[in-house]
Order: C-alpha cells, then sequence, then structure tokens
C-alpha cells in the first residue's frame, strides 16, 4: 500500500475502519493502530488535511492493522520529521525482537545503518548483496587513519617503510592504510614525529554501497553488447 | 491478506459509502428538496382547482403533481452521480490500489460495492417515491382527486419512481468505472441518462421508437411513470421493466470486467 493511496474526503478512524472490516478484523484494532502511531488525537481529522508524515504514520497504521508476522516498508521514512524517524526507528526494532520479519527498502544509508541487521542490495534487478550489515560494511574499503602533522614528507616515507599505503591529502594531512592507529602512533613517536591528529576511519555503509554498485556498473560496463 | 468474507466486503463498502460527508448530504438534501417540489406542485395545483376548465379536471394526473419529470432528472442525476462517485472517489484518489491490496479478489469487491449502492439507492428511492406521493395525496385528497395505491397502475408508478434510483446508480458506478474521471464521468451521467433522452419523442419511425424503448428515462415518461397507457406505439410495460432491468445489469457487468482487467 502507498501511504499516498487514500481518500481526503475521510477520517483517519473511518479509512482504516473500512480496512479492517473488510478483512473482518475487529474494529477496536482501529483505535489500537492509530494509538501505536501517534495519530490517536487526529483519528476524527480528514486526511486530506494531513501532512505527508502523518500519511506515513496512517499508512503504517494500516500495514499493522492486520498484526502480519511479516512486514513490507518501501520508503517509510519519506516526509517524516525527525521525531518521526526516531518513532519509526524503535518501531522496526521491537516489532523485529516481536518475531516478526521487517523488510525496509530504502535508499537513505545512514538511516539503515541505525535500523537494520541483514542487507539485500539489489542493482538493476540483480541481487548484488545479502549479508548482515556488519559482513556488508567490512566490503567496503578497508579501514583508513586519517593522520595530520607538520612533517607529511618524513613520516610518509617511515610508514610506506613499514608496508603501509600512504596518501597525502595536501597540506599536514596523510591517509594511510594498510597499519593500525596504533602502530602508526608508535612509529611516529619512535621517529620523534609530531602528530595533530590519528583518527581511524572505519568505511561507512553508504562508501560499501557505492563501491559494490560502482563494481557492479564497471562489470557490465566491459560486457560486449 | 484474507479473500474476505463478503458479508465483511460489504461492511467495508458500508464503512466507505457513509464516511464521506458528501454521501449524507447528498441523500439527505436531494431526499428533501424532491419532496419540497411535490409540496409546492400540489399545493399550486390544489389552489388553481376552482379555476381548472373541465378539460383540464379530466386530465389532471395527481401522479404528476407528486412526481413530475423534473423529479425524475433530480433522482436520476443525484443516484446516477453517487454511484458514479463511488467509485471514481476510489479511482481519482488512488484509494482503489490500497482497496484491492487490502482485499485481491477484486470481483467481490465490486460486487459488494455494486450491492450496497443499489440497495442504499433503492431505500432511498422508496423513500422519495413514497414521500412525494404521500405529501401530494395528503394535500390533494381535499379535492376528492387523489389516487389510492392499492390501484395496481398507480403501484406500478410509484414502484418506477422508486426504481429511478438503482437503475441510474448502477448505471453511474458502470460509466464511473469505464472513465475514472470525477468530471466527465459525472457530465457522462447527466447527458446518457437525462439529458439525451429527452430530446426523445415518440415519432412516426417505429425502428427509432423501438431503439427509445431500450432507455430508462424514456420509458418511464411515455410508460412506467404514467398511470393510463393508451398509445400502442409506445413502449409495453414488460418492454418498459426490461430496459430498466438491462442498464444496471449491463453496468454491472461492464464494472466487473473493466476493473478485473485494467491494471490500477
Amino acid at each position: 500500500m502507498d501511504a499516498g493511496d487514500v481518500h481526503g474526503g475521510r477520517t483517519a478512524a473511518a479509512h482504516l475502519r473500512a480496512l479492517a472490516a473488510g478483512n473482518g478484523l475487529p474494529r477496536r484494532r482501529v483505535a489500537e493502530v492509530l494509538e501505536e502511531v501517534g495519530l490517536a488525537g487526529a483519528a476524527r481529522r480528514r486526511i486530506g488535511g494531513f501532512s505527508l508524515g502523518m500519511r506515513q504514520r496512517l499508512g503504517i497504521a494500516a500495514a499493522l492493522l492486520g498484526d502480519p508476522p511479516v512486514l513490507l516498508f518501501d520508503e517509510p521514512i519519506n516526509g517524516l520529521d525527525p521525531e518521526g524517524v526516531r518513532w519509526v526507528r524503535g518501531l522496526f526494532r521491537r516489532l523485529a525482537a516481536e518475531k516478526r520479519t521487517v523488510l525496509v527498502s530504502s535508499h537513505l544509508m545512514s538511516e539503515m545503518e541505525n535500523t537494520a541487521d541483514h542487507l539485500v542490495v539489489i542493482g538493476r534487478g540483480e541481487l548484488i548483496a545479502e549479508e548482515s550489515l556488519a559482513e556488508f560494511a567490512a566490503r567496503g574499503t578497508r579501514a583508513s587513519i586519517a593522520v595530520r602533522t607538520p612533517d607529511p614528507a618524513e613520516l610518509a616515507a617511515v610508514l610506506t617503510l613499514e608496508g603501509a599505503a600512504v596518501r597525502p591529502d595536501g597540506g599536514e594531512a596523510l591517509t594511510v592504510t594498510g597499519l593500525s592507529a596504533a602502530r602508526v602512533g608508535e612509529l611516529a613517536h619512535q621517529r620523534r614525529i609530531m602528530l595533530y591528529e590519528l583518527t581511524p576511519r572505519t568505511a561507512s555503509l553508504e562508501q560499501a554501497f557505492m563501491e559494490l554498485t560502482a563494481d557492479c556498473a564497471d562489470y557490465r560496463a566491459g560486457d560486449p553488447r | 491478506m484474507t479473500h474476505g468474507r463478503f458479508r465483511d466486503l460489504l461492511a467495508a463498502e458500508w464503512i466507505k459509502l457513509w464516511s464521506l460527508r458528501s454521501t449524507s448530504w447528498l441523500v439527505g438534501l436531494g431526499t428533501l428538496a424532491i419532496v419540497a417540489f411535490a409540496l409546492q406542485n400540489s399545493l399550486d395545483a390544489y389552489n388553481g382547482w376552482p379555476g381548472f376548465t373541465a378539460m383540464e379536471k379530466a386530465r389532471f394526473n395527481p401522479l404528476t403533481e407528486a412526481f413530475s419529470g423534473l423529479s425524475a432528472s433530480m433522482l436520476m442525476i443525484g443516484a446516477g452521480s453517487l454511484g458514479a462517485l463511488t467509485i471514481v472517489g476510489e479511482y481519482a484518489t488512488g484509494l482503489i490500489r490500497t482497496t484491492l491490496v487490502a482485499v485481491p479478489a477484486r470481483h467481490r469487491v465490486v460486487t459488494a460495492k455494486l450491492t450496497v449502492v443499489a440497495t442504499v439507492t433503492l431505500v432511498t428511492g422508496t423513500v422519495v417515491s413514497l414521500g412525494t406521493f404521500g405529501v401530494s395525496q395528503a394535500i390533494l385528497s381535499g379535492h376528492g382527486v387523489a389516487v389510492s395505491l392499492c390501484d395496481p397502475a398507480v403501484l406500478r408508478v410509484v414502484a418506477a419512481n422508486a426504481l429511478l434510483a438503482p437503475v441510474s446508480a448502477l448505471t453511474g458506478l458502470g460509466i464511473g468505472a469505464l472513465l475514472r474521471h470525477t468530471a466527465a464521468a459525472v457530465v457522462t451521467v447527466c447527458a446518457a441518462l437525462v439529458i439525451v433522452p429527452t430530446f426523445f419523442q415518440p415519432n412516426v419511425h417505429q425502428w427509432l421508437n423501438d431503439l427509445y424503448a431500450l432507455v430508462p428515462f424514456y420509458v418511464w415518461r411515455t410508460c412506467l411513470g404514467l398511470p393510463q397507457l393508451r398509445d400502442p406505439a409506445l413502449p409495453t410495460v414488460a418492454g418498459s421493466w426490461a430496459a430498466f432491468a438491462l442498464w444496471p445489469l449491463a453496468a454491472a457487468v461492464v464494472t466487473l470486467i473493466v476493473v478485473r482487467r485494467r491494471d490500477v
């Protein structure tokens, strides 16, 4: 169901009552789901005057009516206010904790990082990845370390000798891969090189996603047509 | 989700119909307007009666004072629009997608909708018909020109007046299912049910008369709505009832087919 597929002339309660009646669900479910999505106060207001976020909540209420074991949400965060985003995150976690399957489709990678346990990535109709969030994130660029030092050239030489890959980022900054942050700090200390910053960076979900789908696109571009 | 027991689907359609404020307004004000119209016509006739010529008195048809051609037009347009809006409202807003996701058995959803619309408009039509008849008779009986429901011809007229509502409503629903556009559906309902048939007049071409005899408003005007039938060239009572049955049945079949076959 699309949350926008409603008749604006009906009240939220009447809309849900009709859906509940058609599926033989008890009428009390309407009040329960409205309470659950935070629309109890707007139950008797007509949907035409609802904001996008309120419509999303109403759509989620409709999905919850039948107390289903499997829930599919397509971009449920669209149009929700910050409070609503937090609420929906909590709701999904709670539904999952109740042993339901919750499938959320979204383009908001950072949001999925906060919500999902398990990821399915589909590109051009093909399954690209299907694994846990941690596994997926690990596919991205290996963890790198951001370093700032007044003497980047010397530090780069030292770290390269130790087997690290060093990329100068201009000015005092370097990006180091292949060494742990502790080892970088240790080496700098031994050579008496001053460090301004030493920050381990893990690849974000978004980065991992971009790299993975870019691979997919490259592979396709190589195909003879 | 479940396929839905038919009783549940009827309940859903019932809620959807009455949870739109336009339904109560249309049914309430429409009924009031037509009954008030009967009241006014009958009072005019009552007050004018002493001045009527003998010919006018002989030709006087009290049933026309209760429910005239204008009353029939109002009832048909109102009921036809109500029928059209029940389905166009779903398509125009996208609600139809939600409805058919919740209950994927499309033919059962449509059958429930047709049933609810037919029932509601049949009851409304009966209230209008009996209401106009009662008001008018109460006034005209003062001059002793009232008629009785026990007269089979009178009963036929009253029944035909009532049936105009469900016949129009189901036809409207069929037009709505075909067009899926609010303004286009309402205009087409008015044109097909009332405006175009208003221009149909009995004439010397019998094939044209036979064609007209398929149109509900025409058969109501020339046969079912009249207590006395004199002209054999005009539609028969049985043929007229058949025309009354044909349109809603055809509309129901069209609705079932298009809702099933077309994508939402």
